[in-house]
């Protein structure tokens, strides 16, 4: 699934460990998120969203 | 968190622990396939198993199967993401190995000793050996795949 997670924490300048420590999973995991590769669930979607103090449709949205 | 009484096996990370999850179910259903078909085996006469032994290899063979699939999963070592964090980790990896090889030596050569058990040293250097490798095997083959893995996941 595609999202914004990447680009939205590069502009907050915050690093995948910090995110990582901030949800409560691996680093590892945020990086499976950013590429795409994982599909989190929808109470980790609410927990990045809330601790990047954007919205889900901010982040994992598509828009065409 | 799912609502699941396996939940105290399973860890705090969503991805690990909806992977291993899987891993326990994927078990679960080759463990009924390979039942059944041993049921078959049986009914007919085709073979006669021992039932201790089909107890032990279905046992081992799925604690095997989801170990494999732990390992090459590559989400054992989630923080190793650069080459001297890798170097770093295989070195631990080695000393662990070291130290369970002497101290299942240690250990056995006690009970040897005061004459607990009877098998020779020879064996026991063997199995002791053979351990040891094999920890450093899994482990070094685990780590290879999450520095691996992690690798393309970097920042």
């Amino acid at each position: 699934m595609k999202n914004n997670v990447k680009i939205t924490r590069m502009e907050q300048k915050i690093t995948q460990e910090q995110l990582a420590r901030r949800v409560h999973v691996t680093r590892q995991t945020i990086g499976l998120i950013e590429k795409g590769v994982y599909n989190p669930t929808l109470q980790l979607c609410v927990a990045i969203a809330k601790a990047m103090g954007k919205t889900l449709d901010d982040l994992f949205w598509e828009v065409d | 968190m799912e609502n699941t009484w396996i939940r105290f096996l399973l860890p705090d990370d969503e991805y690990k622990r909806r992977n291993i999850m899987s891993y326990f179910a994927e078990a679960a259903i080759l463990q009924l396939g390979v039942l059944v078909i041993m049921l078959i085996l049986s009914r007919t006469g085709l073979i006669s198993m021992d039932s201790e032994l089909v107890l032990l290899l279905l046992l081992f063979g799925s604690a095997a199967y989801i170990g494999i699939r732990y390992i090459l999963s590559g989400m054992e070592y989630t923080d190793i993401m650069t080459e001297k964090a890798f170097r770093k980790e295989r070195k631990r990896i080695a000393v662990k190995s070291i130290t369970f090889f002497l101290f299942f030596v240690g250990i056995y050569s006690l009970f040897y000793l005061f004459g607990a058990v009877s098998t020779s040293p020879v064996a026991i250097l063997g199995v002791s050996i053979l351990g040891a490798v094999i920890l450093f095997i899994t482990d070094y083959a685990s780590l290879r795949r999450s520095y691996q893995k992690n690798k393309e996941l970097i920042d």
